[in-house]
């Protein structure tokens, strides 16, 4: 997903790319518990009735669902903001908090979005400039990639 | 995570190639890519078998196999066959389509996916690998019963892992496809939106996860009882063996859903596409999978009428054996609703949709047969369930497995197929399968019993007609071969649309789905609310 802000004179602009996450953090606890609750309801029935090797099971299950929701969700919160600063363009990311940035002189900045490195596989946006090149946008989809590819390179031409 | 990612940007050119790329891939394409090769490899490894064991009853006496190696062959034909074929092609399948359904960049645990395919080639080495052990390949039918199952020779630790191994895999794609539909959908794309095999695969994940712990938990008091000296399932220890069939069955009977339930969802995307109309009643047919997959859960006994349960357990079960009818019913008069005064036309995944409508009804009809409690206690254990379970499982589960293969071919590889050998496929294999498993109706209710290599005289005629459209129909599918490898190789163009009356995101992307650069990226104006 790709949210664009304007700032002030509406030159200047910034955009916040994430991945998609349709679910929330308070949902997805209830989903998992809902979840859980059935299979340990099932591994209990089997306990009752002699049979106690399903509950084991039941609970790695449950385990593995909640571990898998959790990493989702985590790896859902990262961004990359995308934003000029003066003569700059910086690229921020990280989850909850700035990890990397890169700043490039944005006249010098080349925009590509570069061919899979294999058949099928999604295309790349490349950012770069002076042999440095970063990759970004790689949880869109490609046509949110292709799209902010089109907005970046008329930002960079109106600028210019 | 994000380490990892920025981490890569300063070598992304280096990239996996050759072994290394399939052995190493996250890509959704390439792991449905791997897991319908391997389904198509299964599918001629448990065909093999069961050509063993149709070639033996083609005449009554003993003429290739020895009866031990017979019954390895019915057993292992069913593992292979539901685990290796039919499961890992509709995981294939959800793995291909669903994200490009509901307009997700990928699959929502992308090494987790390729650990759930590495998986499973791994666990059938181990499971075909038995037929060379000490004592042959496990013998005592798929459904493991004890204390049959106890007698199996070295191979017997072999298959109880090799059914965990399978069970994880499973559990792994199951969760893999939950958390992805439920947090990658494109903006926009509410649940009641989401194309029907996307809805009946969520529904089989559900089944999944509630069902494959019991059976690994089952297997494990196998395991136990053989080598750690519990008796569970041993009456002479003050267990019983009854209650592995009900923990089996309780296993079982929703793992029938799980092979059939993707199909349903297969068939109402190829009927309006070739009867060009929606289809008749998108929200009924949700609910009708929903409403047959909690069914699923309380029918378990109809499996075993015959072991002396009380007459209202029988009751109880032949009740809610038969309510299934009724959901199942309403997705077939839809199917028949979508396509009333409609312009039909019958390119190949069409017919073998109609091919699936018409046989599956047959199973679902012997089925009800031998719901009746009564009327079960004639049939149980005999050729007429065989038939019952082929008509569901190969003209329903396997017809619908390649309806979908010629319906997405032309996106996957950007060429159209040889339509004129595709309908060549279908009416061979249409005819052979009836030839096949049709004349086994007869045989059971005559009261030929299941997994035996040698049977009365008065048998005889029918078991010949059956095994030689066993021949005609296990060829055939070698044509089957041909097509997709022509296919891959070339052809005609295949449009971004493919079919006339196709509908949904994955038929916006163009055939073969992204790979092309840019130049110049194309304006925002163009392409802005061209969500995909
Ligand atoms: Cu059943």
């Amino acid at each position: 997903m790709v949210t664009a802000y304007e700032e002030g004179d509406g030159g200047a602009r910034m955009w916040v790319l994430q991945p998609t996450r349709s679910m929330t953090w308070s949902q997805a606890k209830r989903f998992v518990a809902a979840v859980a609750a059935v299979s340990f309801a099932i591994g209990g029935f089997f306990w009752l009735l002699g049979m106690p090797t399903v509950l084991p099971f039941s609970g790695l299950e449950a385990l593995a669902v909640a571990v898998a929701f959790y990493v989702v969700l985590r790896d859902g919160e990262r961004r990359e903001v995308i934003r000029f600063d003066g003569d700059q363009l910086v690229i921020e990311r990280g989850t909850r908090t700035v990890e990397t940035r890169y700043e490039f002189n944005r006249y010098w900045v080349r925009v590509e979005l570069a061919g899979p490195r294999s058949r099928l596989h999604p295309q790349r946006l490349l950012i770069g400039a002076h042999g440095r090149k970063v990759e970004i946008g790689r949880f869109l989809t490609d046509g949110e990639r292709e799209s902010f590819a089109g907005m970046l390179i008329n930002a960079l031409k109106k600028n210019r | 995570m994000s380490e990892a990612a920025s981490h890569h940007d300063d070598h992304h050119d280096h990239h996996p190639s050759g072994l290394m790329r399939w052995l190493t891939t996250t890509n959704h394409k390439d792991i449905g890519t791997l897991y319908l090769l391997l389904a198509l490899v299964m599918f001629f490894i448990g065909g093999a078998m069961a050509l063993v064991i149709r070639a033996e009853l083609f005449q009554p006496g003993l003429q290739f196999v020895q009866p031990q190696f017979f019954n390895s062959m019915t057993t292992v034909h069913a593992l292979v066959m539901i685990f290796g074929a039919v499961m890992p092609a509709w995981t294939g399948f959800a793995n291909w389509m669903i994200p490009m359904m509901i307009g997700a960049p990928d699959m929502a645990l992308p090494r987790l996916n390729n650990w759930s395919f590495w998986i499973l080639p791994f666990a059938f080495t181990l499971l075909l690998s038995t037929v060379f052990m000490p004592g042959g390949a496990p013998a005592g039918g798929w459904t493991m019963y004890p204390p049959l199952v106890l007698q199996t020779g070295a191979a017997f630790p072999f298959l109880i892992f090799a059914v965990h191994f399978m069970g994880a895999s499973s559990i792994a794609g199951a969760i893999n496809v939950i958390v992805t539909v439920f947090n990658m959908r494109a903006p926009g794309m509410t649940l009641m939106k989401l194309p029907l095999f996307v809805w009946t695969w969520i529904i089989t994940a559900f089944l999944l996860i509630a069902s494959i712990p019991v059976l690994a938990g089952a297997v494990t008091m196998l395991l136990t009882d053989k080598f750690f000296g519990t008796s569970f399932f041993s009456a002479a220890g003050g267990g019983d063996p009854v209650m592995f069939q009900h923990i089996f069955w309780f296993f079982g009977h929703p793992e029938v859903y799980i092979l059939i339930l993707p199909a349903f969802g297969i068939i109402s995307a190829i009927v309006p596409t070739f009867a060009r109309k929606p289809l008749f009643g998108y929200s009924s047919m949700v609910y009708a999978s929903a409403a047959i997959a909690f069914l699923s859960f309380i029918v378990w006994a109809h499996h075993m009428f015959t072991v002396g349960m009380p007459l209202a357990g029988e009751l109880f079960f032949m009740y809610t054996t038969v309510l299934i009818a009724v959901p199942t019913g309403v997705k077939v008069f839809n199917w028949v609703a979508t396509m009333w005064h409609s312009s039909m036309t019958f390119e190949t995944p069409m017919l073998f949709a109609l091919g699936f409508i018409v046989l599956f009804t047959i199973g679902g009809f012997s089925g009800l047969m031998l719901g009746v409690t009564p009327v079960d206690f004639q049939y149980h254990d005999t050729y007429f369930v065989v038939a019952h379970f082929h008509y569901v499982l190969v003209t329903g589960a396997v017809f619908s497995l390649i309806a979908a293969t010629y319906f997405w071919l032309p996106k996957w590889t950007g060429h159209m197929y040889d339509e004129k050998l595709g309908k060549l496929h279908f009416w061979l294999s249409v005819i052979s399968v009836n030839v096949l498993f049709f004349p086994q109706h007869f045989l059971g209710l005559a009261g030929m019993p299941r997994r035996i290599p040698d049977y009365s005289v008065q048998f005889a005629d029918w078991n010949m007609i059956s095994s030689i459209g066993a021949f005609v129909f296990g060829f055939s599918q070698l044509l089957f071969v041909v097509v997709i490898w022509k296919c891959v190789k070339g052809g005609e163009k295949a449009t971004a649309q493919v079919w006339e009356g196709a509908h949904g995101l994955e038929w916006t992307l163009p055939s073969p789905p992204p790979y092309h650069s840019f130049e110049t990226p194309p304006e925002p104006s163009t392409i802005e609310g061209g969500m995909r």
